[in-house]
C-alpha cells in the first residue's frame, strides 16, 4: 500500500506533494474549515480526481499535515491498499439522546470476519461522544480498533460538518471500516496537561452538563481562573483548564474533559463528554514544552518507530490545545511528525473530541485535550 | 527555548514569505507582536495559575494549621486521658523503647514490682530492673529455673505470656507485645482470683465429672447439629454402646443407625424401625419411655436449651417400673378387696368422723352409695352405738392398746335405726410423727353369731333333749344358792334316777328312749316347787333343787310326789310303759354347804334307794356305809378307767395235749390302777355289771383279744368271756364283728365264753345271739360246766363248741372220787356229742397226767402257764408270722 497527502484551495485545486498513483485511491480523507469544505466547487473537483474512491472528512478547528497548520486550504490523503478492503458507514445524529443507538447502528453495519479498525469522523456539536463510543464499543467488542474524532467548527462552536462520499452535512456520524489480514492497525494518546490544585468531587451535573464542584459553582471556579479578561472569551478561553475526571472506585479511568460551551444563566458549564456525579475532578493546566511532549508520546506509542514501511497516520488535536499554544501549536505537529515513520502519509485536524482507546486500560473512550494518533499499514505480500 | 524560538522565528518568516519569495514584514511583524501577545496572555496565565495556587494554598495551610491546632488538641487530651487510665488501671503497664529502656510506666507496675519508685526514675533500662527483682527476692516462689529464664528473656524481647506467683502469694499474668517500632508493652494483671476461681471451677468440674460418671442415670448433651458434647459413663452401660463408639462429636444418627444395625428396634413398629435405619432421632418428644431388647426400661428426658443444643438423660427405671407395676397391682388388690369385700371397712377420724367406707360397710348402714353414708354419719359415738359408753371403750381401748379385736357392740343400722350387732377389728393409725391421725378397721355384722352364741350358751346350760338345765347349770345355781344363802335356810338337792329305763331302750329303741325321757321331764317339771329347779345329767339321771326347804317333811313329800307322778304309766308309740323312779336326797347346810358334795351325798342316798329297792327315796345319812362308798367310787373310777385306758389284757395258755402246745388263750381282764396297783377281775367286774359299764369294757377286750390274736399263729384261738349283762344289749353281735373285722382275725379263731347264769335268765333273746355269733363261725363255749345245778339242759338248749369244766373238778380232792367221775362223764359226754372239752386249773403234774389218761385233750392251769401279759406271749409264742389281715365281711 501506500498514501499521498494533498491540498485543496479554490485557487490550485487539488495538488499533491508528490507524483501520484494513475489508478483510483481505496479510500480518499479530507479536513478543512466548514466555510471551504461547504464550497460548491469542492466536492466536485474530488469526484472528478478520485472517482468511484470512497471519500470521508469533516469540519475542523485548523487541519494540518507534516509541515504546517492549515486554515484555508483542504488538508486530504489517498490511500491505495494492495489487498484490504474499505467500506463507508454512515448514521444520523437527530440530537444527543440517539448517540448510544448511532454508535450501535455503525457498528453493526461494518462489522465482519476480517475487520481490522474503525475510523470515525462524527459531528463535534450534535453527538454526545460518551454514548457513540459506548454504542461503538458494545457492537464492535474490544478486538476492533477504533480511533477518530469529532468535527470541529473553528473557536466557534457553532456547527460542524462530515463528508461521506458526498457534500458536508451536519448531524452525521461517518466511519471507515478497514478489512483485511494484512493490515497492521495501532494508536495512540497522550495529552502532556499537568493536573494542578486540590482534587474536587462533582456534586451536580446532569449528563455533559456540569454545575458543581464541592458543592460550589463550577462557572465561579473558571472565571476566578480566568481572570475578567479571559471571562470575555469563554468559551473558548476555558479550553486552556480542562478537568481530569476520574471514578474514584475505579484507578484508571481517568479521562480528560474540555468545555463546549456555558450557559452563564443557569451558571452551568457544557463539556465534550459526560461528568459522572461523584467522580473527582482536577483542574490542568499546560506548559508548551509538556503539551508538545505529550504529542510526540502519542505518536510513539501509535508507531513502533521511523521504518521504512509505507502507511499513513491520522493525527487528531483537540482545539484547547492549539488555543493554547496559538503560533507555537506547530511544534506539537512537528514533534509528533518527527516520531512517525517518513514514508507514512501524514494529516491531522484540529477536534472537538477524540476517539481511541485509554492508553493504559484499553477501554475505548472520547477524549479531550489529547494529541490521538492513529496509524495504518499493510503488510506486503511475501514474494 | 531558544531552539523553540528560533524554530517559531523560522515558521513565521515561511509564514511572511510570498510566493515570489520575498518576505512581507508587515505579516512578519504581525505574527512576532502576535507571539509575543500569546508570551504575554501565556505568562500571564500561568502567573494568576500561581498566584490563585498559591492562594489556594494559603487557604489549605490556614484549614490545615487549624486541623493540627484541633488534632493537637485532641492529641493532649487522649494523652492526658491514656496517662489517667494508665495510673488507674488495674494492670501494671511498662513500655520499653527499642533500646530496651523503660519508657512509660504506671504505679500499679511499680507495685507488682515490689521495688522502690526511685528505682524507675531515668528511664532504668528493663533488664536491670528485672536484676534488681531478682535481687530482692521477688522470683522466690518461682524456682530456680524461672529466675534464669526471666532474667534472659528480659534482654530478649519479643512475645511472651507468662504466669508468676509474687512473695505475697498474688498471682500475675504477665504478657509482653513487640511495638511495631521495636520494643514492647508489658502489662501485668493481678490474676489470684481468676487463678483461685480457675482451680475452684477445675475442681467443681472435677466433682461434677466425678458425679456424672457415678450417677446411676445416663446424660449426655447434644449441641444444635446433633453431635454429642459430652456424656457419662452410665450412657454407654444404660443403651449397650460398644467401646470407642460413644465419644464427643458422634452424631445421634450415627448412634441410632449402631442401635438399628444392632438390632435395637428389632420388634419396634416398622416406621420407627424406618427412622432408626435412616439414622432419623424421630419426633422431638421431651420424655418417653422404651424397653431394650435385653429387657431393661430406660426412660429418656430430654430438656432443650435455648442454644438449641440439649441434654438428655437416660434413667434405668425396670426396677421402678416393676416396682409401679406391683404397687398398682397390689392397690388395685387393696381396692378390689375394699371394694369386693363382705366385710365393712372403714376409716374414720379419732373424733368419730367417717372418712372411707366400703360398699359393704355402706349397706350395713343401710345406704346405697359411700358419699351418701359420709355426708349422713357425723357422729359415730352419738349416732351409731346404741350404748354411746361403747364409744369412750373403744377408744379407751385406742388409746391403751392401739387395737381392738372383735369389739362387739350393738348399734343402730344408720339409716333404718334397726338395731344390729357388730364386731370391730379396729387398729389406730399414726402419722409421720407417730401422734394418733385415725382409725381403721373392718365391721361385720355379728347378729347372727351374737343369737348362735346366745343359742350356744343357752345349749351349754341345758339339756337338748329335755331342754331342761344341765348339771353345770344346776350346779352354778346350786352354787350361787348356796352363796346367797345368808339366812340359813335349807336347800334340798334330789337326784333322780329312772328304774329300768335301760329296758325301754334296749327293747324299744332310743327313740322311744328320748320320748319317755321328756315326757317324764315334763312331770318333774309340773311337780317342781317355786323357785325350784330341774336338771337333766344325762342318761335317765335328773337332779332337782329345792330352795328355801321349811322343813324336812316338805322334801319327802316332793319325793314322793315326783316318786308317783313319774310313776304313772307312759304311752309312748300305743304301748303303755312303765318306769319307776329311785331319789337321793341331800339337804343343805346340814348335808354340807358345797355344790358338789351335796350333789355327790345325794348320789349316795340314791344308790342306797336303789340297792333298798327300786321305786323309792332315800336321804342320805352319815351311816351310809364305806362299802357304799367305795364301790360308788369304783364306779367313777372305772368311768375314768374306759375313758384312760387303763385296762390291760393277760393271756392264759389253753395246752392240747396230744401237740404238746397251746392251742389257745383265754384273755384275762386285769385293771392297772394308777393308785391300787393291778387289780384282778373281782375287784371290779361286779360294779361294772351293775353300772352297765361292763358293756364298753366288754368291747374293749372283744377288741384288744381280737387284735392280740391276730398276731399269733392261725392254729392258735383266743377265748373270751362274756358278761350276761353284755347279752342284754342288742348290740353284742355287732361289737363281735367290728372286733373281727378291725384285727382281721378269722371268727373261727374267737371262743366266746359264757356261763350258765346267762342262759338262765331263759330269755329266748340270748339264744338268737348266741346262733348269730355262731353263724358267723366264732365258737362259743360254756364255762364253768358242772357248777350248776342244771348244766346239762344247757347243753340241749344251744350247741357250744366247747365245755370248761370248772377248776373244782380236778382240785378238789375231798371229794375225790365224785369229782373224778363227774369229770369222766363230761368228758366222755363231750366226745361223745363232739365237743371239746377244756379242764382247768391244772396244777400238778399228777392231775395231768390223769387227765391223759381220761382221754383228756385241752387243758388249763398253772402248769402250762400263769395269765401273762400280751408282750410276753408275743415273745414266746409269735408272731411266727403275719396272718393276713383281711376283712371278714358278715352277710
Amino acid at each position: 500500500m501506500y498514501a499521498r497527502e494533498f491540498n485543496w484551495s479554490l485557487s490550485t485545486g487539488i495538488r499533491f506533494a508528490t507524483e501520484r498513483e494513475v489508478r483510483a485511491p481505496s479510500l480518499v480523507l479530507v479536513f478543512g474549515t466548514r466555510e471551504i469544505l461547504a464550497h460548491p466547487e469542492f466536492i466536485p473537483a474530488l469526484q472528478r480526481a478520485f472517482p468511484g474512491t470512497p471519500l470521508a472528512g469533516c469540519s475542523t478547528a485548523g487541519q494540518f499535515d507534516r509541515m504546517r497548520i492549515e486554515d484555508d486550504r483542504v488538508c486530504g490523503l489517498a490511500v491505495w491498499f494492495e489487498s484490504a478492503r474499505v467500506r463507508l458507514a454512515t448514521s444520523e445524529i437527530t440530537g444527543g439522546g440517539n448517540s448510544l443507538a448511532a454508535g450501535q447502528a455503525i457498528g453493526a453495519a461494518l462489522a465482519g470476519s476480517d475487520l481490522r479498525a474503525v475510523m470515525v469522523l462524527a459531528d463535534g456539536i450534535r453527538i454526545n461522544g460518551t454514548r457513540l463510543v459506548e454504542g461503538l464499543s458494545a457492537a464492535l467488542g474490544p478486538d476492533i480498533l477504533v480511533a477518530g474524532g469529532l468535527a470541529g467548527d473553528g473557536q466557534n462552536f457553532g456547527e460542524t460538518s462530515i463528508i461521506a462520499d458526498g457534500p458536508p452535512r451536519s448531524g452525521l456520524v461517518a466511519a471507515v471500516g478497514l478489512y483485511g489480514a494484512a493490515l497492521d492497525v495501532s494508536s495512540g494518546s497522550a495529552g502532556g496537561w499537568d493536573v494542578f490544585g486540590p482534587r474536587r468531587t462533582i456534586t451536580r451535573a446532569v449528563d455533559n452538563i456540569l454545575y458543581d464542584l464541592d458543592g460550589m459553582s463550577a462557572l465561579d471556579l473558571y472565571e476566578r481562573y480566568l481572570g475578567e479578561e479571559e471571562v470575555q472569551n469563554l468559551p473558548a478561553s476555558a479550553l486552556c483548564f480542562p478537568l481530569r475526571i476520574e471514578d474514584p472506585q475505579r484507578p484508571g479511568t481517568d479521562v480528560v474533559r474540555t468545555v463546549l460551551g456555558i450557559d452563564r444563566d443557569r451558571r452551568a458549564m457544557i463539556f465534550a463528554g459526560d461528568m459522572p456525579m461523584r467522580w473527582t475532578a482536577q483542574l490542568m493546566r499546560g506548559s508548551f514544552d509538556r503539551i508538545v511532549e505529550g504529542s510526540a508520546q502519542a505518536a510513539r506509542n501509535a508507531c513502533s518507530g521511523p521504518g521504512s514501511q509505507e502507511g499513513f497516520a491520522l493525527l487528531v488535536s483537540c482545539i484547547g490545545r492549539r488555543l493554547l499554544m496559538g503560533q507555537r501549536a506547530i511544534d506539537e505537529v512537528t514533534a509528533a511528525a518527527e516520531e512517525i515513520a517518513r514514508r507514512h502519509a501524514l494529516v491531522g485536524f484540529y477536534s472537538y473530541g477524540e476517539i481511541s482507546p485509554h492508553s493504559a486500560s484499553r477501554t475505548l473512550q472520547l477524549h479531550n485535550q489529547t494529541m490521538t494518533v492513529f496509524s495504518v499499514r499493510e503488510r506486503q505480500p511475501i514474494g | 527555548m531558544s531552539s523553540a524560538v528560533h524554530r517559531l522565528l523560522q515558521k513565521q518568516i515561511e509564514r511572511a514569505t510570498r510566493d515570489d519569495g520575498h518576505i512581507d514584514l508587515d505579516l512578519l511583524t504581525r505574527l512576532v507582536s502576535d507571539a509575543y501577545a500569546e508570551s504575554d496572555i501565556e505568562r500571564r496565565r500561568t502567573d494568576r495559575s500561581i498566584a490563585l495556587m498559591v492562594e489556594e494554598l494559603d487557604q489549605f495551610n490556614a484549614r490545615l494549621m487549624q486541623v493540627v491546632a484541633r488534632r493537637t488538641d485532641e492529641l493532649e487530651q487522649l494523652h492526658r486521658r491514656l496517662e489517667a487510665t494508665l495510673q488507674n488501671v488495674d494492670q501494671g503497664i511498662v513500655m520499653i523503647d527499642p533500646d530496651g529502656r523503660i519508657a512509660v510506666f504506671n504505679e500499679k507496675f511499680v507495685e507488682m514490682t515490689g521495688l522502690p519508685r526511685a528505682v524507675f526514675e531515668g528511664n532504668p533500662a528493663f533488664q536491670d530492673v528485672v536484676q534488681l527483682m531478682l535481687e530482692a527476692g521477688e522470683f522466690d516462689a518461682m524456682g530456680d529455673s524461672f529466675k534464669g529464664w526471666v532474667v534472659e528473656r528480659a534482654a530478649r524481647p519479643g512475645p511472651v505470656s507468662f504466669q508468676r506467683i509474687r512473695p505475697n502469694g498474688v498471682v500475675l499474668q504477665v504478657q509482653a507485645l513487640p511495638m511495631p517500632d521495636g520494643g514492647e508493652v508489658r502489662t501485668l494483671s493481678d490474676v489470684t482470683a481468676h487463678v483461685r476461681k480457675s482451680n475452684e471451677l477445675r475442681a467443681t468440674r472435677d466433682m461434677l465429672e466425678m458425679t456424672l460418671n457415678n450417677v446411676t442415670q445416663g446424660i449426655m448433651k447434644v449441641d444444635a447439629g446433633g453431635r454429642v458434647l459430652f456424656f457419662n459413663r452410665r450412657v454407654v452401660e444404660l443403651l449397650g454402646f460398644p467401646e470407642g463408639l460413644m465419644q464427643e462429636g458422634v452424631t445421634i444418627s450415627e448412634l441410632i443407625r449402631w442401635q438399628y444395625e444392632s438390632g435395637e428396634f428389632e420388634g419396634y413398629p416398622p416406621e420407627i424401625v424406618e427412622q432408626a435405619r435412616n439414622g432419623d432421632p424421630g419426633p422431638d418428644l421431651d420424655t418417653y419411655t422404651r424397653r431394650r431388647p435385653n429387657g431393661t426400661i430406660i426412660q429418656f428426658n430430654t430438656i432443650r436449651l435455648q442454644d438449641g443444643s440439649f441434654v438428655r438423660t437416660f434413667t434405668d427405671v425396670t426396677e421402678a417400673r416393676a416396682r409401679e407395676e406391683a404397687i398398682a397391682r397390689v392397690n388395685e388388690e387393696y381396692r378390689s378387696l375394699f371394694e369386693n369385700s363382705t366385710v365393712g371397712i372403714f376409716r374414720s377420724t379419732l373424733d368419730g368422723k367417717q372418712l372411707r367406707a366400703n360398699p359393704a360397710l355402706v349397706r350395713l348402714n343401710g345406704y346405697d352409695s359411700e358419699s351418701e353414708m359420709l355426708a349422713a354419719v357425723n357422729d359415730i359415738a352419738g349416732e351409731w352405738y346404741v350404748d354411746p359408753r361403747r364409744r369412750e371403750e373403744f377408744t379407751e381401748i385406742m388409746e391403751r392398746e392401739g387395737r381392738t379385736t372383735d369389739f362387739v357392740s350393738e348399734v343402730y343400722r344408720h339409716r333404718t335405726r334397726e338395731r344390729i350387732w357388730v364386731s370391730e377389728a379396729s387398729w389406730l393409725v399414726r402419722d409421720h410423727d407417730g401422734m394418733p391421725a385415725y382409725y381403721e378397721g373392718m365391721v361385720i355384722d355379728a347378729t347372727e353369731r351374737m343369737r348362735t352364741e346366745a343359742e350356744i350358751a343357752h345349749l351349754a346350760l341345758h339339756d337338748m333333749l329335755t331342754r331342761l338345765p344341765n348339771r353345770s347349770l344346776l350346779l352354778n345355781t346350786l352354787s350361787a344358792a348356796l352363796e346367797d344363802n345368808r339366812r340359813g335356810h335349807e336347800i334340798a338337792v334330789l337326784c333322780l334316777d329312772l328304774d329300768h329305763f335301760k329296758d325301754v331302750n334296749d327293747t324299744m329303741g332310743h327313740d322311744c328312749g328320748d320320748i319317755l325321757l321328756r315326757m317324764a321331764s315334763r312331770r318333774l317339771m309340773r311337780a317342781l316347787p317355786k323357785r325350784g329347779m330341774a336338771a337333766r345329767f344325762g342318761g335317765d339321771e335328773f337332779a332337782l333343787i329345792m330352795p328355801d326347804v321349811r322343813d324336812r317333811e316338805s322334801v319327802m313329800l316332793l319325793a314322793r310326789q315326783v316318786v308317783q307322778t313319774l310313776s304313772k304309766p307312759y304311752r309312748i308309740r300305743g304301748s303303755r310303759v312303765y318306769v319307776g323312779v329311785s331319789i337321793g336326797i341331800a339337804i343343805a347346810p346340814g348335808d354340807g354347804l358345797d355344790a358338789h358334795d351335796l350333789l355327790k351325798k345325794a348320789d349316795i342316798a340314791l344308790y342306797r334307794a336303789k340297792r333298798d329297792g327300786r321305786g323309792t327315796y332315800a336321804c342320805f345319812d352319815e351311816g351310809m356305809t364305806a362299802a357304799i362308798l367305795a364301790r360308788r367310787e369304783i364306779e367313777v373310777e372305772l368311768r375314768r378307767a374306759i375313758a384312760h385306758s387303763e385296762f390291760e389284757l393277760h393271756y392264759q395258755p389253753i395246752m392240747d395235749l396230744e401237740s404238746g402246745r397251746p392251742s389257745a388263750f383265754e384273755a384275762l381282764i386285769r385293771w392297772q390302777h394308777p393308785q391300787k396297783g393291778l387289780l384282778m377281775p373281782a375287784h371290779f367286774i361286779e360294779i361294772a355289771e351293775e353300772s352297765g359299764l361292763i358293756l364298753q369294757i366288754g368291747e374293749l377286750v372283744l377288741r384288744q383279744a381280737c387284735e392280740m390274736m391276730a398276731r399269733l399263729p392261725s392254729d392258735v384261738s383266743v377265748s373270751v368271756n362274756l358278761s350276761p349283762i353284755q347279752f342284754r344289749n342288742h348290740q353284742l353281735a355287732v361289737s363281735v364283728v367290728n372286733a373281727l373285722a378291725a384285727s382281721g382275725l378269722s371268727p373261727h379263731r374267737l371262743v366266746l365264753e359264757i356261763t350258765e347264769s346267762v342262759l338262765m335268765a331263759d330269755d329266748y333273746r340270748t339264744v338268737d345271739i348266741l346262733r348269730q355269733l355262731r353263724m358267723l363261725g366264732v365258737r362259743i363255749a360254756l364255762d364253768d360246766f358242772g357248777v350248776g345245778h342244771s348244766s346239762l339242759s344247757y347243753l340241749q338248749k344251744f350247741p357250744f363248741n366247747k365245755i370248761k369244766i370248772d377248776k373244782s373238778f380236778v382240785q378238789n380232792n375231798e371229794d375225790g372220787t365224785m369229782n373224778t367221775a363227774i369229770r369222766r362223764a363230761i368228758l366222755s359226754l363231750g366226745q361223745d356229742i363232739g365237743i371239746d372239752v377244756i379242764v382247768e386249773g391244772v396244777e400238778t403234774e399228777t392231775q395231768r397226767d390223769m387227765l391223759i389218761y381220761e382221754g383228756c385233750r385241752y387243758v388249763q392251769g398253772y402248769l402250762f402257764g400263769r395269765p401273762r401279759p400280751e408282750s410276753e406271749i408275743l415273745a414266746e409264742f409269735g408272731p411266727a408270722r403275719s396272718p393276713a389281715r383281711t376283712i371278714n365281711r358278715v352277710a
